[in-house]
């Protein structure tokens, strides 16, 4: 029976199952097979990252003494990077979406900020997950 | 209250992921991942609370 297991493992290609991570969060585990796993994460950091941006406003950048123009480029090319790992249905929205946030309630605007880089940051550690289980190193 | 809410509702995300990453396949390990992903959430809850009333009383 372990031998069976191992041999499923072993047909499932890695680069499918980065793609599939990457695409959508959770694919990673589908294509593995853990079905109920996919479900709780595609859940959770879809509805993350769409709350984040129904609320998004605007990225930290640093203020004051510490605007530096170098330094607060840096915060806001990391978010946008990590903003890419939050699934093609969260980038597919953010393109139509770009103009039309939700304003008007005080400090919700950072809030969705936060938001999106915490379900992208999540989504990083969850294709790593993913390789894991791809590399038969965790059930 | 809106903030509060929203606070609550990514550290439940935070924990539920925190305890999908720490389950290692086997029936025996789905109670102790839910009871770390109970502890992430309430951690995270307190310490937000914990600083929430630090600052209060420092400003």
């Amino acid at each position: 029976m372990e031998d069976y297991a191992e041999k499923i493992s072993e047909r499932k290609s890695l680069l499918m199952t980065f793609t599939l991570a990457f695409l959508i969060p959770g694919g990673g585990h589908f294509y593995l097979g853990k079905r109920w796993r996919s479900l709780a994460i595609f859940s959770a950091i879809t509805l993350l990252s769409l709350l984040g941006l129904q609320f998004f406003g605007g990225f930290f950048t640093p203020q004051g003494e510490m605007s530096d123009q170098s330094f607060a480029k840096v915060f806001v090319l990391l978010s946008v990077f990590v903003q890419l790992f939050n699934g093609i249905i969260y980038l597919i929205l953010a393109g139509f979406k770009s103009s039309a946030h939700v304003r008007g309630i005080p400090g919700m605007m950072e809030i969705g900020g936060t938001f999106i880089i915490i379900a992208g940051l999540l989504n990083i550690l969850i294709i790593m997950d993913a390789y894991d289980i791809a590399m038969n190193k965790k059930g | 209250m809106f903030q509060v809410l929203s606070f609550i509702f990514l550290a439940f995300a935070v924990s539920t992921i925190w305890g999908i990453l720490d389950f290692d396949g086997g029936k025996n390990e789905l109670l102790p991942s839910f009871r770390i992903g109970i502890y992430i959430f309430l951690g995270l809850v307190g310490m937000a609370a914990g600083f929430g009333i630090i600052i209060t009383f420092l400003s």
